[in-house]
């Protein structure tokens, strides 16, 4: 009598038991393959459970693994990522390494523009700054070179996204998941709480606090707390969410039946199960801070000079934008390049953690 | 109902009378609120979820909770165990009163009552591993050792049919009978005295059941376990239960011995219920008498007045609707709640 | 002999998935004669439910199809959409598990009904109301005047799946296939559906294809029965030789794992040991070899065919068939109880529990 395979995969109640298959890639048809529970009868829709692919897994393999395996095969999210982290470590690199700093006045743009010609007269130069081999980006009017200003503001707006999306993620996630969990007034009060800044216009606080605290402090560090102070209310909201229709699961209602006490379900349990959208937002939380903190700096109240931030240089170099273009073009391009690698990690993140969520893959 | 004195020898310690319940419940009221109103969220009525119901279980024996949806059987579990507080009423397990415990006592208590979910893939966190998960009892009652804990986690893997060596994987590498007895395991490893089981074979496939009924008898022999079994699957109750409830709309109709229940049915719903079972044999099933009830079963919002089970009864009469029959013995050799009981033996 | 109003031959259908093709279907045939009521029994994937929707055409366009399914002589598979529309509802009526699939949650159901009478008969709105009324009737719905103006979700599950019922017979089809149509509801509730389904083959004269896990509705209803494992037929034939003589392990031990309403209780229960089979690289032999106790070596090498058990012939639409290396001992009962009683034996046997 042979022994029958000894790790079995169910797939539910009408659903086909999968048992350890070969490792393969996600193809295009996959994706198609339709969820259980949907109830139209058309063709290409209604089938029973084919299961999802946690039950065809079949390896010993923690959360973070699984979810880990699947966004190193999507293409636009690795690259998106390899991209990220390129342009952070050039930015701190440069920071290092350049012959330049970033609040340096060259002389190269005094030589460049204007000169005494022969007859004592000033003569305009050939450029007026134009990325040259000696200024890959450019030189702006007092003399800074661009590429060591942008590599500056770069590294100072993913220190504030970073740091925003931290504090965020932290005061969101705890005020959803006491909220979420517990019910009844504690919710009542900590939503309600929410609500109230929900409502505030977000931008038009930032600039009145901005205002105030700029005058004072300087540096991105109180730009960030300002902005994450106000940031973590769409996570809370989600994290609510996720915790109310947690709370019903048998497993959390069989932790409580032996006797578990409320912190240890909230953090053994049910976190682990929520982090999926937490971690997904708190990306995105970054995104949104870049945007936000450029546009605190462009209209002046964010991050003062000396310290550099990219919103900064858009609003100097905003009435050149035609003359001279680096002086705009750069520090805009390099915003656009960030947020956009942001937000293709974070939907890579979002289809890692879920690959149901999104059915028709073009 | 059984007697349950306890007779103080004369040494001052008690001795118990053989069969002395483990579990008494008595009037047990059961409800949920029902809200409304958009602004205020004030109470609007009441599910009736379980009406005052009286029973008594006796330790190593297993009593089956049976009926429909609806009827109460699920929940009357859950407050048993205090997983929901009970409106009003007693659960009595080993003479000490469970719905007044608070917190840390009612903590202490769980280690000997325990509950098994009717779902497997629901009712295991699907994020942590099956080891992590079965030796969680121990560690929150403070029992676990890095020497002891591996080993009764090893052993209670065993007992219940599965290898030791699968601790380190998820849930949704096993099968749906596998993670049923994993849930069992987690469930068994404080070593109850009493466990509580929600339909644990009824989301299993036919052929998975019969290995999991199986088990809960061998655990039952070996450990002396006593068993409230909550179920709709007749065919099963009646292989596993030694006394049998029957619920209808959140009250006990009819109660007795698993030979009282199932040859000499007394309870006109209890004689529906039983000739609805099919029975996988054609001449058999093809051959059988066959109550067909009339429609729905009335909303637990507003039950009828009465007997509750009067607006689908073939015998209803006036006095049905004006008084309600009590669970008492009539004649029939076990408590029964109907002002007109007749034993039809339904089941060939 | 009648013509069959259903042919499937040797139907096939595979998924292709991210972890390989899933075989679902490997090879099924069977006929369905006018008025005739054919059970599939079947557990978790087995196939059956998968076979169905085959018929009906209502699998997702990856999953690829091979073999036949005539219905009244005509092929179904391959049809389109738009061709396949004449065919669902009025020649093959659809009764799934959530009768929501098939009714429309903003129409009253008399409005359901009534198109579907419509579209059948020529009569006038009044005579189609009557009709409904009628068939509403028959299929147990108290108060049919008053609850023709309700909407679906005004009706319990049992209620809905009775009105889905009564649309089937409206369209009045030669064809009611009923897929898991109880296995949602409470004991009592079946029995109220079941009924209505008795009622809707006298009307209709229909055949009904019954497809579900439950053995005691095949054995009350069913005049043959087929039984599949590892989307294969395992075993084919009348309801009283399956059930009293089965004659593939499968079957045997399926039938002697149920717990019996009609037994006292005292006898253990036989499970079959293992689980169902991965539909993803199936090893070769008869899928059942690995829990079958019976099994041999030619059992894991070379996939049993259907034969032909107690006389009679493969080609006879009524014989009784098994598909085992060992099916005439099976069948008669040589082999004695097959599975094993209690663990100790499983344990002997080296199978890990399911």
């Amino acid at each position: 009598m042979t022994r029958p395979p000894t790790t079995q995969s169910d797939l539910g109640g009408s659903g086909y038991p999968g048992g350890p298959p070969p490792r393969r890639e996600r193809g295009r048809w996959a994706s198609r393959i339709p969820l259980r529970g949907t109830k139209v009868p058309v063709a290409g829709v209604d089938t029973p459970a084919l299961g999802d692919e946690h039950g065809l897994a079949g390896e010993a393999k923690g959360q973070f693994r699984i979810v880990a395996g699947r966004y190193v095969h999507n293409r636009r999210a690795m690259g998106s990522l390899i991209v990220f982290l390129l342009l952070f470590l050039t930015s701190v690199l440069v920071g290092w390494f350049w012959k330049y700093g970033y609040a340096e006045i060259t002389k190269s743009y005094a030589r460049a523009t204007f000169h005494i010609g022969p007859n004592g007269t000033l003569i305009a130069g050939k450029s007026l700054g134009a990325p040259s081999w000696d200024h890959p980006f450019g030189v702006d009017p007092i003399g800074h070179d661009v590429l060591a200003q942008v590599m500056q503001g770069t590294k100072t707006e993913i220190f504030t996204a970073v740091v925003v999306a931290v504090i965020a993620t932290l005061i969101g996630t705890t005020i959803g998941a006491l909220a979420g969990y517990y019910g009844g007034w504690a919710e009542s009060l900590l939503m309600r709480f929410t609500d109230v800044i929900l409502v505030v216009p977000l931008l038009v606080i930032l600039i009145v606090l901005a205002n105030r605290f700029t005058k004072t402090a300087s540096g991105w560090l109180p730009i960030a707390l300002v902005i994450a102070l106000l940031a973590w209310t769409y996570l809370a909201r989600l994290v609510r969410a996720d915790f109310l229709s947690l709370r019903e699961r048998d497993f959390v209602e069989a932790a409580r039946g032996l006797g578990a006490p409320n912190r240890r379900i909230i953090v053994r349990h049910m976190l682990p199960n929520a982090i999926g959208p937490i971690i997904v937002n708190a990306t995105l939380t970054v995104a949104n801070a870049i945007i936000l903190e450029s546009t605190l700096s462009f209209l002046g109240l964010g991050i003062q000079p000396p310290d550099v931030s990219l919103g900064q240089l858009v609003a100097a170099g905003e009435g050149a934008a035609t003359t001279q273009w680096w002086l705009f073009a750069f520090p805009a391009g390099f915003i656009v390049a960030l947020v956009l690698c942001v937000n293709f990690i974070g939907d890579g993140l979002r289809e890692a953690f879920d690959p149901h969520a999104k059915q028709e893959r073009r | 109902m059984t007697d349950t004195e306890l007779d103080p020898a004369p040494n001052g310690s008690a001795l118990e009378v053989p069969n002395a319940p483990l579990l008494e419940v008595r009037d047990l009221v059961k409800h949920f609120p029902v809200r409304g109103g958009s602004i205020r969220r004030h109470k609007i009525g009441d599910v009736h979820a379980v009406c005052g119901i009286s029973f008594d279980l006796e330790a190593g024996r297993t009593l089956g909770l049976v009926g429909e949806s609806g009827c109460g059987k699920s929940t009357t579990g859950r407050t048993v165990l205090q997983l929901t507080r009970p409106t009003s009423g007693s659960v009595r397990y080993d003479g000490t009163e469970l719905s007044t415990l608070d917190g840390r006592e009612l903590q202490r208590m769980r280690r000997q009552i325990q509950f098994v979910f009717q779902d497997p893939y629901a009712s295991l966190d699907p994020k942590m591993t099956v080891g992590l998960q079965i030796r969680e009892p121990l560690e929150v009652h403070g029992l676990w050792t890095k020497t002891s804990g591996p080993k009764a986690v090893a052993d209670v893997l065993k007992q219940v049919g599965l290898s030791p060596s699968h601790v380190n994987r998820y849930p949704n590498e096993f099968s749906g009978g596998q993670r049923q007895r994993i849930g069992i395991a987690r469930a068994l490893i404080l070593r109850p005295r009493l466990l509580v089981l929600d339909e644990p074979v009824s989301a299993l496939d036919v052929s998975i059941q019969a290995g999991v009924v199986n088990l809960l008898e061998d655990l039952q022999q070996e450990m002396g376990l006593t068993y409230l079994f909550v179920a709709h699957d007749l065919s099963v109750v009646r292989h596993i239960c030694h006394r049998v409830a029957v619920m209808y709309l959140g009250k006990i109709v009819e109660i007795g011995d698993r030979a009282d229940i199932y040859d000499r049915p007394t309870h006109p719903y209890t004689q529906a219920l039983l000739s609805a079972v099919p029975i996988p044999d054609p001449h058999k099933e093809r051959a059988r008498k066959r109550i067909v009830l009339e429609g729905d079963v009335p909303s637990p919002i507003n039950p009828p007045t009465g007997c509750r089970f009067r607006t689908r009864c073939w015998k209803a009469q006036e006095v049905c609707a004006n008084e309600e029959p009590a669970l008492i013995e009539r004649g029939q050799g076990h408590p029964v709640a109907c002002h007109f009981p007749e034993i039809d033996r339904v089941v060939g | 002999m009648t013509e069959p109003v259903l042919e499937v031959d040797n139907l096939q259908v595979t998924f292709p998935t991210a972890d390989g093709d899933v075989l679902a279907v490997r090879g099924v045939s069977f006929d369905l004669r006018p008025g005739e009521v054919l059970g599939i029994v079947g557990e978790s994937g087995s196939g059956k439910s998968v076979t169905s929707l085959a018929v009906m055409g209502l699998l997702p366009r990856t999953a690829q199809l091979s073999g036949s399914v005539k219905f009244q002589g005509d092929a179904l598979l391959g049809r389109s959409e738009k061709q396949m529309m004449p065919v669902r509802g009025r020649g093959i009526a659809m009764i799934f598990q959530d009768p929501m699939t098939s009714l429309n949650p903003v129409y009253k159901i008399g409005w359901q009904i009534i198109e579907a009478i419509q579209a059948h008969q020529d009569v006038d709105k009044g005579k189609a109301r009557e009709i409904a009324i009628d068939l509403l009737t028959r299929v147990g719905i108290p108060n049919p005047t008053e609850r023709i103006d309700s909407y679906p979700h005004e009706f319990s599950g049992g209620m809905r799946q009775r009105v889905v019922i009564a649309i089937a017979m409206a369209n009045d089809p030669d064809i009611i296939l009923a897929d898991e149509p109880t296995t949602a509801l409470d004991v009592t509730v079946q029995a109220q559906v079941l009924e209505s389904l008795r009622s809707a083959l006298e009307v209709t004269h229909a055949s009904l294809l019954l497809i579900t896990h439950d053995l005691g509705v095949v054995a009350g209803i069913a005049d043959s029965v087929i039984v599949m494992y590892g989307g294969r037929v395992v075993e084919r034939g009348q309801v009283d030789d399956v059930f009293y003589t089965p004659a593939m392990p499968y079957t045997s031990g399926l039938l002697a794992s149920l717990p019996r309403l009609d037994s006292d209780g005292s006898e253990r229960l036989r499970p079959i040991p293992g689980s169902p089979p991965a539909m993803v690289d199936l090893p070769p032999g008869c899928p059942f070899a690995p829990r079958c106790p019976l099994s041999t070596d030619i059992c894991h090498e070379v996939e049993p065919a259907l034969v032909a058990v107690g006389g009679g012939s493969v080609e006879d639409r009524t014989a009784h068939l098994a598909a085992c290396h060992f099916a005439e001992d099976v069948f008669a009962g040589t082999v004695g109880p097959i599975f094993a009683a209690t663990s100790e034996d499983l344990e002997d046997a080296g199978v890990e529990a399911g």
